[in-house]
């Protein structure tokens, strides 16, 4: 996925929830922040390596 | 626009209906005004299961009953459906039911009116002009089109900026970054080594404060250098989610339909417990333990600690600091600090120009030295000895708790004085919201039992996150004639007597007979008409200031620093707030520099402003 298609917010929330759902605890904001943000490279570089 | 339906049935059911119209309004976000929501009951059945973890047959009888309950708002239809058949390897015709509704309720087709056209118009009028005259409406000249030229755009905008660096060696280990790589190497904490990264548009998103990050660097680089922005972003999405799926408390976040929920009952004994037993704001880890009787060392206990702060916020007043969650009712809150001599919009009043940009307390000392001192002090005006209240200033925010939630109104804290044995009094600290600053109530009885107005008071943190000490330097005892508000009869007025003074004081503070003896000359001013500053300004300029102009046009005389002080007697104050209202004022102007002298047309603007209520030389005080 290119970066310009990337809605901070909007994509990768499905992933974001199921991060929160697996850590299965209330986590912290800060936490939450940088798992969003690997889930967004992740698509990032996936799109980018096809 | 949206337009809510009003759905019917039991609460239960109405609160369902809402849910399922919320639903299908994010399925349609994206669709026309008039477009048709539609879904299949097997799947919001599927759906509300899971959100309302119950059976899929207990989840289909409460959304058939909600949606039966609002029939003129769903529309339902029997249909056939084909599915997947996994034994037959083809598919199979299944009964369904398609539920259809609007966004802004039912579901209404759009309906093409022909009954009038713009053609039909034209050519069909009612009352048609003469032949003659159809040259005035219709010209057989062919308008000239304009001609656009073609916008040429840069090859370096068209194909990216972000052409790696010549030199660069993709090969080494070396930390490369494109673009922010100074600030990323400043903040790049140490012991983490960054992998070799190359960045390009592909990898850059932004958040929507306008920031761009660059996705290539390391987590741990992006969230030293825009960790605050991406966390507020992201709390943004999380309260802005129509949905609530992610539930937000402070800091924590968890999966709603993860986090319990409290039934009635267990509210009513919250509510007990607080009220009742305690009488005082309550820890959440107290309300767990002594009242749903969770073992503070079970394994959920931080999970169960979490669902009552978040599920709690609608129905109990969060009156908690950072490491105290504390909570109280509203009407528990009401009596912390309170004060029945004035109203709350009326201090917001007098604090607003603290979040207007005129909060000099850390001019002298910075945020940084009073947090890494842990300790500030406060000279304390009349005004705040009087009603028994603190401006909630930088230079006091900086060593005081911090809110928890977003939006928090009110905090309770406590302040100990050490020197009076065993003496803690409950504050209710009122948090800046938008552009109203924020104070601290419940002094009262403290400042005007032990202290005089012009104290100096020290404000020191302790371990407990929820308590401050607070100390004054003792003095030998003296007695001075000092100014007080006589409440004993129907109008307030200001009087001198007899005080106690046993603390050091800033004497320039100290409102004695002799510095400002003359005040008893001023209206009194009740305390909802002293927001106006420059009504204020005008009439102590007539009390205090010294006659410099002619009969005809008075003009009046005295120091900023005098000013400031009886200023301070009759509301909270800044300097620099004053400085510029005087700036501000048509009527006054800088009479000498050096001396700080302002000079104050005042006599007719006080007339207009007041209609009088000034007597300079005459005598208002009939006990005088």
């Amino acid at each position: 996925m290119d970066g310009k298609q990337i809605s901070f917010g909007s994509t990768g929330i499905e992933e974001l929830l199921e991060a929160l759902r697996e850590a299965g605890e209330p986590q912290d904001i800060a936490w939450l922040a940088e798992r969003y943000i690997e889930i967004l490279r992740t698509k990032a570089q996936t799109e980018e390596q096809e | 626009m949206t337009n809510l339906p009003t759905f019917a049935g039991s609460p239960g059911e109405r609160a369902l209906a809402e849910q399922i119209h919320e639903l299908l309004r994010q399925q349609g976000r994206f669709f026309s005004s008039d477009a048709p929501l539609r879904q299949h009951l097997s799947n919001l059945v599927t759906y509300f299961a899971k959100r309302l973890n119950v059976s899929l047959d207990a989840a289909e009888k409460q959304v058939s009953a909600a949606l039966h309950a609002n029939k003129a708002i769903f529309a339902l239809e029997a249909i056939k459906v084909e599915v997947d058949d996994i034994e037959s390897e083809g598919t199979v015709e299944r009964d369904e039911t398609l539920i259809t509704t609007g966004i802004n309720g039912a579901f209404q087709p759009f309906h093409v009116d022909t009954s009038h056209s713009l053609a039909a118009r034209l050519y069909e009028p009612e009352n048609p002009l003469p032949i003659d005259d159809m040259s005035v409406v219709i010209t057989t000249t062919r308008p000239i089109m304009p001609k656009i030229d073609p916008v040429y755009v840069s090859d370096y905008w068209l194909n990216g900026s972000s052409e790696p660096s010549e030199g660069s060696d993709e090969g080494s280990d070396d930390i490369e970054y494109i673009g922010d790589s100074e600030q990323a190497a400043a903040v790049m904490p140490a012991g983490i080594k960054s992998p070799s990264v190359r960045s390009s548009d592909a990898q850059r998103i932004n958040l929507p404060q306008g920031i761009s990050i660059d996705l290539a660097q390391p987590t741990a680089v992006i969230m030293a250098q825009h960790g605050d922005a991406i966390v507020s972003a992201l709390r943004g999405v999380i309260e802005k989610d129509s949905t609530k799926r992610i539930a937000i408390f402070g800091n924590q976040t968890a999966l709603e339909s993860d986090v319990r929920s409290f039934s009635k009952n267990d509210l009513r004994q919250i509510t007990e417990y607080i009220e009742n037993e305690m009488g005082v704001p309550v820890e959440d880890t107290d309300i767990l333990v002594n009242v749903l009787r969770v073992n503070r060392r079970a394994a959920d206990f931080e999970k169960q600690r979490f669902a009552l702060n978040f599920r709690m916020l609608k129905d109990l007043e969060f009156v908690g600091v950072a490491g105290a969650n504390l909570w109280a009712t509203r009407k528990l809150l009401d009596k912390v600090g309170a004060n029945k001599r004035f109203k709350s919009a009326d201090m917001a009043g007098f604090v607003n120009h603290l979040e207007e940009g005129f909060d000099d307390s850390t001019n002298v000392t910075s945020v940084e030295a009073i947090q890494a001192k842990g300790s500030v002090t406060h000279t304390l005006t009349f005004f705040e000895w009087e009603y028994g209240i603190l401006p909630l200033t930088d230079a006091l925010a900086a060593i005081l708790p911090s809110a928890v939630i977003n939006r928090q109104g009110a905090a309770v804290v406590q302040f100990e004085v050490p020197q009076l044995e065993s003496f803690s009094v409950s504050i209710n600290m009122r948090f800046p919201v938008g552009n109203r600053g924020g104070w601290l109530q419940g002094f009262e009885e403290f400042f005007r039992d032990v202290l005089v107005p012009g104290a100096i008071l020290t404000f020191k943190r302790t371990s407990k996150p929820n308590v401050v000490s607070v100390t004054y330097a003792e003095a030998d005892e003296r007695t001075e004639q000092l100014l007080f508000i006589d409440d004993s009869k129907k109008k307030s007025k200001f009087a001198f007597g007899e005080l106690h003074i046993n603390c050091e004081v800033d004497e320039e503070m100290l409102p004695t007979q002799l510095a400002v003896g003359r005040i008893r000359r001023i209206k009194f001013f009740e305390i909802a008409e002293r927001k106006n500053i420059n009504t204020l300004i005008d009439h102590i300029f007539m009390g205090f200031g010294e006659e410099v102009g002619t009969k005809q046009e008075p003009v009046y005389r005295m120091s900023f620093e005098q000013l400031f002080n009886v200023m301070s007697i009759y509301r909270s104050i800044t300097r620099s707030y004053l400085m510029h209202a005087l700036h501000e004022a048509e009527n006054c102007r800088v009479a000498n520099n050096a001396s700080g002298l302002w000079d104050c047309r005042a006599d007719e603007v006080v007339n207009e402003r007041s209609g009088g209520g000034f007597d300079r030389h005459g005598d208002d005080d009939d006990d005088e």
